[in-house]
């Protein structure tokens, strides 16, 4: 994409196509920076989301944020030091002390007056202060640095933490000064940014809107040969693959393993896909002197000579989580194109032919899992899937199912409506695809009025069981919309405690705890791609369909008609 | 020079989002939604990438229809 004018082609036709999601954008702004709908919409398009982009007015950020309807609206803010005052960049220097401070006083005030109008928004994405483009070619620090800096350090203080602030630094160095700052516009038109500047500023935040609309990956699933080492193990031998950091070969290849466990350690789920010997890469990862990457942190090794989209496939069944939560990664142009054209869901990277090159690229994995929100849950997942692994083999052992779950000392850990929860209860409702009734995406602002309110009661819940503890994985929130009736707002839970019965108990005691408030309780079920093995579940639970379209079901229940099953007994329940 | 003319025609429904055939020689920025003072901006800054011209403010100023921008554009391309 080189020019805006290619932009424009690009667009056009990709606007046509349907998508699955859909993101409300308002952009906030004190220069022109209206180019940029053409380059959100396109990006947004690319992941299937249609972006409804507004501006606000030219340089009225503040009151701007006051005025408008920003409740569940995604806002970006433009806000460029140099154009706080006409002319500042070459201004400032002359400013007297008492001068300085008074506008320095007035930003802040319309900072926090922003912040603070903000809350209600979605998501907030604003760039961090910068100079750069006045002051690039200056060698002393001057004044307009000086204070960009001490208003990134206010920022910092006084800003919700729930903002993403953005170093635009970073879309300049990329393209450098000539391709991204547009001078002759700035001094024409305040229009200060051009195509490139654009171009690397919508990749850089497109992993948020991902994460926005639940897009965000769950697994890496990485190749061996010329992507964890340098060399083919069949074919070279194991001594003659690379991946020692101390010399040149193997240096990308041992950062890639890097890499691998940093998001390994954030809750990436990690595996193999390779075609190789199983044995030969057992060995490796039990013998070589320069293995840096752990076999204990890989939670699974499809290493075998079958397709590579079969086995990625199976793997995802096993996990019970969707494939196209999976990034692939090998050095094969013939294999990944072959997975774009299998599995089609799958994002992939190419590593490249040059090894620093492949080197650079590295920094761009984390982008495929960025979340809005990280939790304590993420860390522990790895040692959850290798638990239910565990626990499958445990199964085999009982003949009947009951006393197979009754020896597994269930523990249902129910939280109502805890303050301590809000991060992840709204990082659940963002991630969760499968088990979700009625897919809201909800913001932590979102989630901390749902516990606020008195019209709402937030249900988390926790399951323990003799192999571990599986953290905060479900929620269920109930909207007492009267005084007689509540509607199960949100149901949801994580699939990889899926299988003990533990979905019947929780909802059992949202109902118990709902009805003695209401006498009537409805439900929906909502039709989304993925939510399918859902779509009888309060037939299951004894609610009485109501009403039946393409889209969605409704369902009633009276408490009368509750009934206390006695059938979970092995299932203890807690009250946090 | 019918080729700028239609060039410039695809430009216009490209900037403006408009089918071409609406585009004619008297379309002013009257007849358009999108033709504000953004669209302007918008629409010069595909009209440089395309034609690898530039403008200065004044001409911009006269341009007031498709056939004057298309008179401007030939003009500097001859010149």
């Amino acid at each position: 994409m080189n020019s805006y004018l290619d932009l424009l082609k690009a667009n056009s036709q990709l606007k046509q196509e349907p998508k699955q999601h859909s993101l409300d954008l308002l952009v906030l702004n004190n220069i022109t920076t209206n180019p940029i709908r053409e380059y959100l919409e396109y990006n947004c398009a690319l992941h299937n989301i249609k972006a409804e982009i507004s501006f606000g007015d030219y340089d009225n950020i503040a009151q701007n944020a006051q005025e408008f309807n920003v409740e569940n609206k995604t806002i970006l803010i433009f806000w460029e030091v140099a154009n706080c005052l006409h002319g500042l960049e070459y201004k400032i220097e002359t400013f007297t002390a008492e001068h300085l401070e008074a506008l320095e006083q007035k930003i802040q005030t319309e900072l926090k007056i922003t912040f603070e109008a903000l809350s209600k928004a979605s998501l907030v994405i604003m760039n961090k202060f910068t100079a750069l483009p006045f002051s690039f070619l200056q060698t002393q620090n001057g004044a307009l640095e000086a204070l960009a800096s001490r208003l990134n350090q206010f920022c910092e203080e006084q800003a919700p933490g729930s903002i993403k602030w953005i170093n635009i630094d970073k879309c300049l160095v990329q393209a450098g000064i000539d391709k991204t700052i547009d001078y002759k516009g700035y001094l024409k038109n305040k229009l200060l940014y051009k195509h490139d500047f654009y171009w690397n500023y919508v990749q850089l935040i497109q992993p948020y809107f991902n994460a926005l609309t639940g897009q965000v990956k769950k697994l890496m699933a990485l190749d061996c040969d010329n992507t964890l080492w340098k060399g083919i193990l069949g074919e070279d031998g194991v001594d003659h693959i690379a991946m020692d950091e101390n010399n040149y070969k193997g240096q990308p290849f041992a950062a890639a393993q890097y890499r691998a466990m940093a998001l390994g350690k954030k809750g990436v789920l990690l595996a193999l896909a390779s075609k190789n010997n199983a044995a030969d890469v057992d060995a490796v990862f039990e013998d070589h002197n320069a293995i840096c990457l752990k076999a204990d942190v890989l939670l699974a090794k499809k290493v075998n000579w079958e397709a590579k989209g079969e086995n990625l496939k199976q793997l995802a069944k096993e996990l019970n989580i969707g494939i196209d939560s999976f990034v692939f990664v090998d050095d094969s142009a013939f294999e990944v194109q072959l997975m774009r054209d299998q599995v089609p869901s799958i994002a992939t990277i190419q590593v490249a032919k040059n090894a620093v090159q492949y080197y650079i690229e590295q920094q761009q994995w984390a982008n495929y899992f960025v979340q809005l929100n990280e939790s304590r849950e993420d860390v522990n997942k790895l040692d959850q899937y290798k638990q239910n692994v565990e626990r499958a083999t445990a199964e085999n052992k009982f003949e009947d199912f009951e006393s197979f779950l009754d020896s597994l000392d269930l523990e249902l850990c129910i939280h109502k409506n805890d303050t301590q929860l809000i991060s992840r209860m709204a990082q659940m409702t963002q991630k969760t695809n499968q088990f979700n009734l009625t897919t809201p995406r909800y913001t932590e602002a979102q989630m901390e009025q749902f516990v606020n309110s008195k019209d709402y009661d937030c249900f988390a819940f926790g399951v323990k069981d003799k192999f571990g503890d599986s953290g905060i994985t479900g929620l269920c929130i109930v909207n007492y919309t009267d005084q007689q009736t509540a509607i199960i707002d949100t149901l949801l839970m994580s699939c990889r405690i899926l299988g003990r019965t533990i979905e019947y108990k929780f909802l059992e005691e949202v109902l118990l705890q709902a009805f003695t408030k209401v006498e009537k309780l409805n439900a929906t079920y909502k039709v989304t791609r993925k939510n399918a093995q859902v779509a009888d579940f309060y037939n299951k639970i004894g609610f009485e369909l109501t009403e039946e379209t393409e889209a969605m079901k409704l369902y009633s229940m009276n408490k009368t008609s509750l009934s206390a099953s006695n059938s979970y007994n092995y299932i203890k329940v807690n009250y946090a | 020079m019918p080729e700028i003319e239609n060039k410039l025609k695809e430009i216009m429904s490209l900037v403006f989002e408009v089918p071409t055939t609406e585009i004619t020689d008297d379309t002013n920025p009257d007849d358009l939604d999108n033709w504000d003072s953004i669209g302007t901006i918008n629409l010069i800054t595909a009209l440089e990438d395309e034609f690898d011209i530039e403008f200065e403010e004044e001409e911009i100023l006269e341009m007031l229809n498709f056939q004057l921008i298309k008179i401007n554009i030939e003009e500097k391309l001859e010149a």
